[in-house]
């Protein structure tokens, strides 16, 4: 009909789509070839420049073109004007490439490598192009990541982008991104400030990220940021506890410590130690060595721990070192109003698992003794309603659990004393956790637990000469560590029935005793005579 | 000298208000042939926008009587045919009072040497660049004081709306504009911010996760009580068991069971489910889940505001309706109807008779014979030129304040206000809205809201020459008030920021929108309502909906209409109509060709 509105079919439509497709596909090629025989005959003209400049423009995440384009700045003979040039049309093209695809890691990674290599960068106009993108799309962490290399080039102080994080925050707590880029700037803020500075700062985040958490709790990031807040932040690296018995030396701090700050002062002289961490790692909480010296010729020890000095005390013949105090919480207050909040939360929600956990989290911080009984409680409710976590929460429960009982251990401690001596049975633990006073005890007692999966851990047990591990539904001993002071294993009453297994066990270790009773294995025949062929004075129950 | 038309349409629609409108981009949309007239000069009928002068004309042409003097035996008619003559009596408006606060130029004293406001200000062309010069200009040069003639010369800049209108996000409007693809013809703004009236001040109302994150008024236990109870609601919709038992009581005393804290109770029941303590149980949940339906799709509230005023929106599907081939004619009066065998067969209209199949009226059209009952829900309306806003904020914010009776008698005030960003208004002034349901006069409906948020007295000449001195200070209009609000704390001690104060106000009276037709009424007449008074479109575009699909009951209601793009052009002798950017980009081709050949 005349002076009407004639549209085109959807057949047409798919056609012509059908057609453009194939075209894309052909020109895709013949740019590809071109740009491969190029780099083949190290050909960088400008001709490779525009080709592969098309085609990155079509489809940004042909990381091989953005390769040539570098291979080609490095390569190419253009004067220093030219390059600048080129560099400044590499920047455009950055920018238009991102506005195609704002989450093509090559094209930030390009423009990371193009500012480096600018004469003079304009760093405010970078750090302008990135707030721009995160109002455009404020969780793309490509874009965090390019600011935050912005920031440092353009000498931006983290105050002060501390302010445009939280008006990200405020825009939109539900960012992950965000949050952990907050958690970088306050780390970098708190290495600066002093505890009092860093204590204040962390009470407004405690408040703003409590806020988050009661508009949507099912909103995980605001939680995980949470979590970060309540970990304690130490400047400083101190020492925990230290012991030095015949030629051992067993020392571990409050935070991962390199052997280049850690000294030993024996007699008021620096001795050479070999320090060995459990993993071989550069960097620990827990240190063993080996003293050179006789214990008869040592008068006084000191260990200095980055510049502070702390005195050993010697007593039955060991040189000991030993801090037993709970940390002060500053903003005990504060945490208490949140934990009786999030205790309301409780009531409101009662399945809310992340108010549960919380709660252990802050009460863990405010008081873990008084407030013991209390975490194993929410634990226990915790285990219930997020079944899909339970484990996790019955490892946590373990951890706890541990730390209780070291604690109650410390308090029919003598002054002078470090105890060696632990009982952890009857406790439901499923994990060891790695707690360095571990590493301390000699005689442990494990009995009656679920460690079976949790073998491996032995390993802190360094100092370990008396080992139960009855009732622990012990399947086999394949993760059981080696350890070199072991001398008395109890296994009674698990489920062992690989001879293999135990024999292996016996060729690592110089064991007196082994009990082995109630288990399969004692009912094999060879049991004894392969035992009495490795270790022929081991002591062994086997019935 | 009238036009000729052509004598014979599918649809003929008359009034270009909202509904008819859509109406007739529909009927054109599916290949139906539109006749589209309306007897005034401007588009919208009681729906319309006007700018300053445009709105003093139409104050003036309302003194004159527009009904047809058209009488039957001028009607030519054949047999068995009669002619009913139509009347704007429905659509009267009624106790227009216009009033000044602010003086002439000439009456001010002087106030600055500084008269940089250039001529071409009021009457330089509408086109976007200019006007962003101007704003410009005036940031740097606002130190004139507002006068009458001020205001009268700038008349381009305001955009004054006779039935202001928000769009819920998630509304019928928005789905429609979406959907048919007309929204390419409008532009928005969201409003910036839901106002409620507590403990003696107006406070911000967190509705938004990200406002309900940085609100400080409410505690956190709140925070969360809140925001559970707009997932409730949001969720469960009110045919869910949770509300058996309030079928027959009100949201409040639903609301009472909850154990909400009393600021969480406000919050939902007076800003986001805009509810009395006469709303029942299942209309408060609805409006809550309407309101949090739209919430989180454009901007911090579910509302948009339509750019230039709610009177763009009905022009916005006359257009499409005109790009599908509808004739339109403006200044066009309708004299009459013919009906044959209880049909509508067609209209008269000057000296022609035109046959029609269907035939769609604005209310302000409507033959008396058929109108059975005049309708309850008359409409109040003030319209306030302030000079600054109810709540002082650091931004610019479009405001919507819903603000319940205080005594019995009295009805709830739905009160917008825009700043110069919407185009309302120039920079430094604002544009208050107020509606509710008449019971008396506009006047003395709105009195008691007017008193509360606004300063409506004419303005102390003494009061002028002592705010001159901030006025001087070359600080951006909004930060200005601030400083005078300092001011006067120290002056008068605990006084919180002045009111506005109003320069202009205007009170009017809107007719009934639900009038209602008799049984004898032709099936194929369809009414067309005016204005209601809720906050939405949702009315008239349900209402228009319901007209087409009586009309075409098997026939698309407004399908997606085709980008520029997707038009295969016949040719240059016969191009298919072109959407505006179209057409621009090509003019400019031309000019480039001409140029070029020169």
């Amino acid at each position: 009909m005349h002076g009407r509105v004639k549209v085109r079919t959807t057949a047409e439509q798919e056609a012509l789509k059908k057609k453009e497709r194939a075209e894309k596909l052909s020109r895709y090629r013949i740019g590809m070839s071109i740009v491969f025989k190029k780099r083949k005959d190290k050909v960088y003209d400008d001709e490779l420049m525009m080709v592969t400049e098309r085609m990155v423009l079509q489809n940004p995440d042909i990381y091989t073109l953005w390769n040539i384009r570098r291979e080609a700045f490095i390569n190419n003979d253009w004067d220093e004007k030219l390059l600048e040039e080129f560099y400044q049309n590499e920047l455009r093209l950055t920018e238009n490439c991102l506005k195609q695809n704002p989450k093509s890691y090559w094209v930030w990674y390009q423009r990371i490598w193009i500012t480096n290599h600018l004469a003079e960068c304009n760093w405010k106009k970078e750090l302008m192009l990135c707030t721009k993108c995160l109002n455009l799309d404020d969780r793309n962490f490509h874009c965090w990541n390019y600011r935050e290399f912005v920031v440092q080039k353009a000498g931006i102080s983290p105050e002060e982008e501390f302010e445009f994080a939280t008006s990200k925050i405020l825009n939109n707590f539900s960012n992950y991104s965000s949050w952990h880029y907050r958690s970088l700037l306050l780390s970098k803020m708190f290495h600066n400030s002093d505890q009092n500075d860093i204590d204040e700062k962390k009470k407004q985040e405690l408040d703003l990220v409590m806020n988050a958490t009661f508009t949507d709790p099912n909103d995980s990031s605001a939680w995980f940021y949470q979590r970060w807040l309540l970990n304690t932040h130490e400047c400083l690296a101190t020492l925990s506890q230290a012991l030095i018995k015949s030629d051992n030396v067993i020392l571990f701090a409050n935070k991962n410590i390199s052997t280049e700050s850690i000294y030993l002062k024996v007699n008021n002289k620096n001795e050479n130690v070999q320090w060995k961490s459990l993993q071989q790692t550069k960097i620990s909480k827990l240190w063993f060595g080996k003293l050179k010296k006789q214990l008869n010729e040592i008068n006084n020890v000191q260990i200095e721990i980055e510049g502070t000095f702390y005195p050993l005390v010697c007593i039955n013949q060991k040189w000991i070192y030993k801090k037993r105090k709970y940390k002060f919480c500053s903003n005990k207050d504060q945490l208490l109003e949140q934990l009786s909040s999030y205790k309301q939360l409780i009531e409101m929600e009662p399945n809310n698992k992340w108010a549960y956990l919380t709660s252990i989290l802050l009460m863990r911080k405010i008081d873990f003794i008084k407030f013991y009984e209390n975490i194993l409680t929410n634990l226990n409710v915790l285990v219930n309603i997020d079944s899909l976590r339970s484990n996790y929460y019955k490892d946590l429960r373990s951890k706890y659990i541990i730390e209780y009982k070291i604690y109650e251990l410390w308090n029919i401690e003598e002054d002078q004393e470090i105890k060696t001596e632990i009982d952890l049975s009857g406790l439901n633990l499923t994990t060891l956790s790695n707690n360095e006073h571990f590493s301390f005890f000699e005689q442990i007692n494990l009995s009656a637990n679920y460690l079976s999966d949790s073998l491996h851990q032995l390993f802190i047990l360094q100092s370990c000469t008396k080992l139960s591990l009855s009732s622990n539904q012990v399947e086999n001993l394949k993760k059981f560590p080696t350890l070199q002071n072991l001398e008395v294993l109890l296994l009674r009453n698990n489920k062992l029935n690989n001879l293999e297994e135990i024999l292996q066990l016996l060729t690592r270790h110089k064991l007196k005793l082994l009990d082995l009773r109630e288990n399969p294995i004692c009912n094999t025949k060879e049991l004894q005579t392969g035992i009495a062929q490795i270790s022929p004075d081991l002591q062994l129950y086997i019935e | 000298m009238e036009d000729y038309l052509p004598n014979e349409y599918d649809v003929v629609v008359v009034g270009t208000g909202m509904t008819e409108s859509i109406v007739a981009a529909a009927a054109s949309r599916i290949g139906k042939k539109v006749l589209h007239l309306d007897s005034d000069e401007y588009y919208g009928g009681l729906w319309a926008t006007f700018n300053f002068d445009g709105l003093q004309k139409w104050i003036e042409d309302l003194k004159v009587s527009k009904t047809s003097t058209k009488d039957v035996s001028e009607v030519d008619l054949e047999s068995e045919e009669t002619f009913l003559k139509t009347s704007n009596e429905y659509s009267t408006v009624e106790n227009i009072e216009e009033t000044w606060y602010i003086s002439n130029d000439a009456d001010l004293p002087v106030v600055s040497s500084k008269d940089t406001q250039t001529d071409s200000t009021g009457d330089g062309s509408g086109s976007g660049d200019e006007k962003s010069d101007d704003d410009k200009v005036e940031k740097k040069e606002n130190v004139k004081q507002w006068s009458i003639d001020r205001i009268r010369k700038e008349y381009r800049k305001f955009n004054i709306d006779l039935a202001p209108k928000l769009l819920f996000a998630r509304g019928e409007l928005v789905e429609l504009l979406i959907s048919s693809n007309i929204a390419r013809y409008a532009e928005f703004r969201a409003v910036s911010r839901v106002a409620t009236f507590m403990d003696g001040k107006l406070t911000q109302v967190p509705c938004s996760r990200a406002d309900v994150f940085a609100n400080k008024t409410v505690s956190v236990v709140e925070k969360r009580m809140l925001m559970q109870l707009l997932t409730s609601c949001m969720e469960q919709g009110a045919d869910s068991p949770e509300f058996d038992g309030f079928r027959d009581k009100t949201f409040l005393e639903y609301l009472n069971t909850k154990n909400l804290t009393p600021i969480v109770q406000h919050y939902v029941v007076q800003a986001i489910a805009m509810a009395t303590e006469k709303t029942s149980c299942r209309d408060g949940v609805n409006r809550t889940k309407h309101f949090l339906n739209s919430l989180g799709r454009y901007g911090n509230t579910p509302f948009l505001w339509p750019m230039y005023g709610s009177g763009e929106l009905p022009q916005c599907f006359c257009r499409l309706c005109a790009v599908f081939g509808g004739v339109y004619c403006l200044k066009r009066q309708l004299d009459g109807v013919v009906i044959h065998k209880n049909k509508c067969k067609a209209i008269i209209s000057g000296k022609q008779k035109i046959s029609l199949e269907h035939l769609v009226l604005g209310q302000g059209h409507l033959p008396p014979e058929v109108v059975t009952s005049e309708g309850e829900q008359r409409i109040s309306r003030g319209i306030f030129i302030t000079d600054r806003s109810i709540m002082q904020g650091e931004k610019e914010n479009l405001t919507l304040l819903y603000y319940p009776p205080e005594q019995p008698d009295q009805e709830p005030v739905t009160l917008i206000e825009l700043g110069p960003s919407t185009n309302a208004c120039p920079q430094g002034l604002f544009m208050v809205h107020m509606t509710c349901k008449r019971t008396t006069n506009a006047k003395e409906d709105l009195a008691y809201v007017v008193n509360k948020f606004l300063k409506a007295e004419p303005l102390d000449p003494l009061a002028i020459r002592s705010s001159i001195h901030s006025h001087t200070q070359t600080v951006s209009p909004d930060k200005r008030h601030i400083q005078e609000g300092d001011q006067d704390n120290r002056g008068e001690s605990t006084e919180e920021s002045p009111k506005p104060q109003v320069l202009w106000s205007l009170y009017l009276n809107l007719p009934a929108s639900d009038i209602k037709l008799n049984e004898s009424t032709p099936s194929n007449l369809h009414l067309c309502s005016g204005p209601d008074l809720e906050l939405d479109f949702d009315f008239a575009v349900n209402q228009a909906k319901s007209i087409f699909e009586s009309m075409y009951p098997d026939k698309d209601f407004l399908p997606r209409a085709p980008d520029p793009e997707e038009i295969v052009l016949e040719g240059e002798e016969a191009p298919g109509p072109k959407f505006e950017g179209d057409t621009e980009a090509e003019e400019k081709q031309d000019v480039e060709k001409a140029e070029k050949e020169d």
